[in-house]
């Protein structure tokens, strides 16, 4: 292991800790001379304020760094100071000339302190008196604060009261267990975490936080890279605070323990600059995600938050998917008939307009719009009757990298996070492949022996981390191991070889997926894949292409690689035919289509109004998409096909150039009003990246509004 | 206060976005036309899983269409719980700005874009012209509501004569 002397990090801490001050005496200089000009409006002002923000963060900073090297006195007197500036932002507490002689004072102590370190002889100073005069200021304006306050709370407003208790009673027994058990493989951490310290960690586990121990060992080779103690304290304190941060001192190196409560997980690349040890691994339950979309998506969230089975499967009963995708069909029918209701009334609205408003019509109007609720309910239950939680994906693993470790001779330590993040059942299904194969291949070719590990600096054990998490309406599934990672050289010298890539062309980490993905590209050890399962990379990224997901690759040489799945929560899936209008390809959703035929054109009839075809007992209407889309058109008189539709015993045709193929496609939704017109159901991606239009056939055909679209 | 901006350009005129309201900038590529939308927009592109709109700055801005080159950028915009591709000549910069040192738009200030603009900037004597993306946005849902309701009137009348003639 590299070893990083203790004066160097005292060294940089002193040098940080010192700009700090500087700065913070430069900041309350000006505060001060912004007191005597008495200029307190326009620009003056909105300066003052960013001074107040620059030394708030001034002080926190030096908060964390006195915290990380042990220095009690000056982490509690900042954490004071922080306070007063807080109570100023807040417009709490009103600067004069008390507050600035408060700040100065106290920040003279914080340098001495801080100078104390490096100097054996010296005294550090008592912050007793200068504690006290600050809390008296903000005494005075009613705002005490106690040193000790520093956990910040945690939102959990998704709980109801008998949610947080049970999650409280359920936790009381759990967490002293799993804090125990995981800190028997950290003894040195444990015997530095006294009773007080284990109350707060309760608490933060009993406020549905997760929670974490993150053991970090800076050495050279991290700082060159800008891995430091300071910018992990920044990750981990971004979406969470850090309830204790023990510092490791032994002879001659240092090492930093923090426990840390966390409302988001931890960001995986921080498993491979740090030993990251999870208590607890069902945070799907409690986790919310960001940002709440739609109602639809309200839904889904609390579906995991309250119907997670904690007895999976003795009061369900089993339901063919395609029974479920009837009643979504069902569903949508209905959704359309009462658009149809909606119109009508619309209409008999504008014709009461005149007269006096009816009580009945108004009473129509509001049980419209509590049939549009219903029917939106309706919709997310039969979506959520198909979720179910990723475990069903998750619980495969285990199994394998035991099995592939053994065989490896490897160390591998399999982190699982999120399980019960719910999912579609179909995504589920067709998730399970793709991931099984990008775990089999971190094991292979990511992750190194033990002996390779050691050599490297790296624990024995390999760190493999399997999430699942919410972004949005959106799940995001993270595979990060702490491997070698991907040497792009070698990437770049294998692709150049196959003629892949020129030389002059450069691999970088937009294309870097491309290339090991391209067909026929390995630059493994052919042995490797000899176990019968290398269907490659390439149908990897297929696989959850067509599922509607996109996928993301970071590497980094030495250190590992991160996958990153973005899949949508829930997917409709289409048999459609794809069809080419001039230079377009378009989607037709099959179930739309009675019959495809080829036409000839000189059998086609033109009247004033259109185009018929002799069809049958009855001449078909025929309809070009070139007409309604305002498209190009060349070369009339070849042979078309007509995809027929019907709608209320009427029948018409569209007429396309080519059908391409017949095949499943995932719908995307075309929500933004800019391009959400009638006639186009969504949009999917065939998998070359290229949007897709899906038409809505009927829509196209019948509805009044193709006159619009023709006309406008 | 200092302000990250993303800098992108249209027609030799460099405008300004604030960078927050920028979510990734990307390569102009495989945009599929949708039809019957207004002339300003492109069509869709695929990313990270979601159908976003292309808009074309320059058509919108009034500044004759350009096709596609290997500069062009699409700046994807988040804002108002809406993403938005803006298709530029180029995106390249990333700056600093003071924001006390944005002025106001100048009254003989003329040209594509400026009822868009919410201040203009000059570092280093380049003129920069921030943009207020709000008022982008502003703009286009007002003239859809226009063509929504111009529609509707027209659906309307549409209706009711043939049900005239039915009757």
């Amino acid at each position: 292991m590299n070893e990083f002397p203790l004066e160097d990090f005292i060294e940089d801490f002193l040098q940080e800790s010192n700009e700090h001050l500087q700065s913070i005496n430069q900041n309350l200089l000006i505060l001060e001379k912004s007191l005597s000009s008495k200029d307190q409006l326009g620009e003056a002002n909105s300066s003052r304020i960013s001074i107040i923000n620059d030394l708030f963060r001034s002080f926190h900073t030096l908060k964390g760094l006195s915290g990380m090297v042990g220095l009690r006195p000056a982490e509690e007197l900042s954490h004071l100071m922080e306070a007063v500036l807080r109570e100023i932002q807040n417009s709490e507490l009103e600067i004069d000339q008390e507050v600035i002689d408060r700040l100065f004072e106290g920040t003279k102590t914080l340098k001495g302190i801080v100078s104390s370190i490096n100097d054996s002889e010296a005294q550090a100073p008592d912050i007793a008196d200068i504690s006290k005069s600050i809390n008296r200021l903000l005494l005075k304006h009613q705002t005490p604060i106690t040193p000790t306050k520093t956990t910040e709370e945690a939102g959990f407003a998704n709980i109801s009261a008998s949610d947080a208790k049970e999650v409280k009673e359920k936790s009381e027994e759990d967490i002293e267990t799993i804090i125990r058990r995981e800190l028997s493989e950290h003894p040195d951490v444990d015997g530095k975490l006294d009773k007080k310290d284990l109350e707060h960690l309760k608490a933060a586990y009993q406020s549905g936080n997760l929670l974490y121990l993150v053991i970090f060992s800076p050495s050279t080779e991290k700082a060159d890279r800008g891995k430091n103690v300071s910018q992990l304290r920044d990750q981990l304190v971004a979406d969470g605070s850090i309830l204790k941060s023990i510092p490791l001192i032994n002879k001659d190196s240092v090492q930093f323990a923090f426990f840390v409560s966390r409302t988001k997980p931890i960001p995986v690349e921080v498993f491979q600059e740090a030993v990251v040890v999870p208590f607890r691994e069902d945070f799907g339950e409690h986790i919310q995600p960001e940002k709440t979309a739609e109602p639809e998506t309200e839904i889904f969230k609390r579906a995991a938050v309250y119907e997670t089975p904690s007895h999976p499967r003795t009061t369900s009963v089993r339901v063919d998917l395609e029974k479920l995708d009837e009643i979504l069909r069902i569903l949508s029918d209905l959704v359309v008939t009462r658009s149809r209701i909606n119109d009508q009334v619309l209409k008999l609205g504008a014709q009461l307009n005149n007269s006096a408003r009816i009580k009945p019509f108004e009473n129509l109007e509001q049980t419209l719009g509590q049939m549009d609720r219903n029917l939106r309910d309706l919709r997310a239950a039969v979506t959520r009757a198909r979720m179910v939680p990723l475990s069903e994906v998750f619980h495969h693993m285990p199994l394998a990298v035991r099995d592939m470790t053994r065989n490896q001779k490897k160390e591998v330590r399999l982190i699982l996070e999120g399980e019960q993040t719910q999912i579609d059942k179909v995504m589920v299904e067709r998730l399970l492949d793709p991931l099984m194969h990008l775990v089999r291949n971190a094991i292979t070719h990511g992750i190194e022996t033990p002996a390779e590990r050691i050599a490297a600096g790296k624990p024995a054990a390999g760190s493999l981390v399997l999430r699942g998490v919410w972004e949005g309406d959106q799940i995001l599934i993270e595979l990060a191991d702490d491997g070698r990672g991907i040497d792009i050289k070698q990437v770049k010298e294998k692709a150049v070889e196959l003629g892949l890539l020129n030389k002059d062309q450069n691999i970088d980490k937009n294309n870097l997926l491309d290339v090991i993905s391209t067909h026929g590209f390995s630059t493994l050890d052919k042995a490797h894949l000899g176990a019968g399962r290398g269907i490659g990379m390439e149908v990897v990224i297929q696989n959850i292409r067509s599922i509607g997901g996109t996928i993301e690759l970071q590497s980094t040489l030495g250190k590992g690689t991160i996958f990153r799945l973005l899949m949508p929560l829930t997917l409709t899936i289409l048999d459609a035919i794809i069809v080419r209008v001039g230079s377009e390809r378009y989607a037709v959703p099959r179930h739309s289509v009675e019959e495809v035929i080829e036409i000839d054109p000189a059998q086609i009839v033109k009247i004033e109004s259109g185009e018929l075809l002799p069809f049958r007992q009855s001449p078909l209407t025929l309809i070009r998409l070139t007409d309604l889309f305002h498209m190009p058109v060349d070369e009339k008189d070849v042979r078309r096909f007509g995809i027929i539709c019907s709608s209320s015993e009427k029948l018409a045709a569209l007429v396309v150039d080519q059908l391409v193929e017949m095949r499943e496609v995932v719908v995307r939704a075309v929500q933004d009003p800019l391009v959400s017109k009638p006639g186009i159901f969504g949009a999917t991606d065939l998998g070359d990246g290229q949007a897709v239009l899906i038409l809505d056939v009927p829509a196209l055909l019948f509805s009044k509004s193709i006159d619009e679209l023709l006309q406008s | 206060m200092v302000e990250p901006f993303i800098i992108f350009s249209i027609d030799g005129a460099s405008y300004a976005v604030r960078s927050d309201q920028v979510q990734q900038v990307e390569v102009v590529e495989n945009v599929t036309p949708v039809p019957n939308t207004p002339d300003f927009v492109d069509g869709i592109v695929y990313l990270r899983g979601k159908v976003v709109p292309v808009i074309n700055l320059r058509t919108r801005f009034g500044v004759e269409r350009i096709p596609y080159d290997i500069y062009s950028r699409l700046v994807v915009i988040d804002l108002e719980q809406r993403v938005i591709g803006l298709a530029v000549d180029t995106a390249r910069e990333f700056i600093h700005l003071e924001s006390n040192q944005i002025l106001p738009v100048p009254e003989s200030l003329s040209g594509p874009g400026v009822e868009y603009l919410e201040g203009v900037h000059s570092k280093e004597e380049r003129l920069i012209l921030v943009i207020n993306l709000h008022r982008l946005l502003a703009k286009q849902e007002k003239e859809q509501l226009l063509k929504d309701m111009e529609n509707r009137d027209f659906k309307r009348e549409l209706e009711s004569r043939s049900e005239e003639s039915l009757s």
